[in-house]
């Protein structure tokens, strides 16, 4: 029924590519914000005062065992109500900022994991020689971690080009919301395939990136 | 790298096969009938709104609110042509119900924000307060009118009420009433006019009646397309346009077979309405004041045919 995917997808292309650039740049804000976010969080959560620690685990568990779609609406709908400041959010910052809060908590955890990974006979060295602590975890520990934290932060960066998708419940511009554009042309169908190939494309070729950048930080292995 | 190659050529050449178009469709709706708009146009009517002369000098509660934050926050969920949709080159939402909105905005001398989101959202928005109305197509039922403030109908001239089933073409012979849709499975648009008629028509009425609920009516569409269900209940104007340009694969009931939805046991059905929280009466009589002088000098009239311009509807569809 109706014109076909490549008729569509000709007569349209501005409007997938308009998406495509809304998807990226929305993955990008939530990604950017989140990291900054996300390492504070991982101080939290590596912190010996019992209390920080808690802090730091709740907000990763909370945010990692809930759907980001349920964390959409109640930070468009309800945060506003609780803490009459989100009141002068619009919806585009609602959206992103439960984006940014999602990815921050992924980010965490990878950080986390990219620092204890490290051998505590590492730590044990740099102390024993007389180093400080702060300057073992910057001149010794985070060096190391980094390279096992940027391939999973470029995955999560993948990750969040398909989470964003859900943003289009709440219409704003990107590749899923092109789905509504088209619907009101009565072009129901050849959107969605076209929409699959392009978030398929995308995370493939950002994929195999990923690949050639975690071989490229494995040289100093060999 | 030569490996991603081949599997993304791969797939083009899959999308290109599996999808054999014998000549290509045109997919803007017929003008069938030989409608012509001869207003502004959608841009220019928008701009050039006037307002209506209300009293703003006893404004309390939201009405105060919203003069003083100087926006009009509307909530509505554009998937439902010609009353309210987005722009498919810049996303914008149009419609007859912004220009409604941008209308009141206007009248209260502020500016207009429109949200878009899921129909579903729509109340809930006005509810926690993040929307001051919400404009989206709605229709007068018991229990809105119970739990909000709800303004006085709207309709076009020429925009009948009639509510339909839209169904495959193949299987149109075996309705000529409603009584034949016993055992069937039937999609409503969730919290929608036609989820009640529905359930009070069809659900609570024949044997074997099933209903399943969408959020997005394209849902609906999709899952007709694939056999999913039998029917689509929709208002007609909807319908026909859905008709219309799925190649004679959907046709809508009411205009193959007169069948329709009974409004009559719903007294209080005229057109669309506007939603507000409860108690806002100061912002509700505002709202019926701009209602009541559109309605009146034939402006909204104006608005419904530019939107259908816009939106490529052809009201006069149905006949």
């Amino acid at each position: 029924m109706g014109a076909s995917i490549f008729e569509v997808l000709i007569k349209y292309y501005p409007i997938f590519l308009k998406g495509l650039v809304g998807t990226l740049k929305y993955a990008a804000i939530a990604v950017f914000f989140g990291t900054v976010l996300g390492a504070l969080i991982s101080l939290l959560q590596l912190s010996k005062n019992k209390i920080i620690k808690a802090i730091g685990v709740i907000y990763v568990n909370v945010l990692r065992g809930t759907p980001l779609l349920v964390q959409m609406y109640i930070s468009y709908l309800f945060l506003p109500m609780a803490f009459p400041i989100f009141n002068a959010f619009t919806k585009e910052q609602c959206v992103l900022l439960s984006l940014i809060l999602n990815s921050s908590a992924y980010v965490a955890e990878i950080i986390r994991g990219g620092i204890t990974s490290v051998d505590i006979g590492q730590t044990e060295a740099a102390r024993s020689l007389g180093m400080s602590a702060k300057n073992t975890m910057i001149k010794i520990i985070l060096p190391q971690a980094i390279r096992t934290i940027l391939p999973s932060l470029a995955n999560e960066y993948i990750a969040m080009i398909k989470e964003t998708s859900l943003a289009g419940s709440f219409m704003l511009y990107e590749l899923m919301y092109t789905r509504t554009l088209l619907a009101n042309k009565y072009l129901v169908w050849q959107p969605l395939f076209i929409v699959a190939g392009i978030y398929l494309i995308v995370t493939m070729v950002l994929s195999a990136l990923v690949s050639k950048l975690e071989k490229r930080l494995a040289i100093s292995d060999k | 790298m030569k490996k991603l190659l081949v599997i993304l050529f791969a797939l083009l050449l899959l999308v290109g096969c599996g999808t054999k178009s014998d000549d290509v469709v045109d997919n803007e709706p017929v003008e069938e009938g030989g409608w012509v708009y001869e207003g502004v146009g959608y841009d220019a009517l928008y701009d050039s709104l006037g307002k209506a002369e209300v009293d703003l000098s006893n404004a309390d509660g939201q009405l105060a609110a919203i003069l003083e934050k100087g926006t009009l926050v509307i909530a509505t969920s554009p998937d439902y042509p010609p009353m309210e949709f987005p722009d498919a080159e810049t996303g914008a939402i149009k419609g007859a119900d912004i220009l409604l909105a941008k209308y009141i905005a206007n009248t209260l001398g502020v500016e207009l924000v429109v949200e878009g989101m899921e129909f579903g959202a729509v109340i809930t928005s006005v509810d926690t307060g993040k929307s001051d109305l919400a404009i989206s197509g709605f229709g007068y039922t018991a229990e809105r009118a119970e739990s909000y403030e709800i303004s006085h109908g709207y309709q076009a001239d020429s925009d009948a009420a009639h509510h339909t089933i839209l169904v495959p073409a193949a299987d149109a012979d075996q309705y000529n009433s409603l009584a034949d849709f016993a055992g069937k499975k039937i999609y409503a648009q969730a919290n929608s006019l036609q989820q009640m008629y529905v359930e009070d028509q069809l659900l609570n009425v024949y044997e074997g009646v099933e209903m399943e609920l969408v959020s997005d009516i394209n849902e609906a569409i999709l899952g007709l397309s694939a056999g999913k269900a039998d029917a689509i209940a929709f208002d007609s104007t909807t319908a026909i346009n859905y008709a219309n340009t799925s190649d004679g694969m959907f046709v809508s009931l009411y205009k193959e077979k007169g069948i329709e939805f009974d409004l009559s046991m719903y007294n209080d059905y005229a057109g669309n309405i506007v939603l507000m929280k409860k108690g806002e009466t100061s912002l509700l009589d505002v709202v019926n004041q701009c209602i009541d002088q559109i309605m009146e000098n034939g402006l909204y009239t104006e608005m419904y045919y530019a939107a259908c311009d816009a939106s490529g509807v052809d009201p006069t569809a149905e006949d």
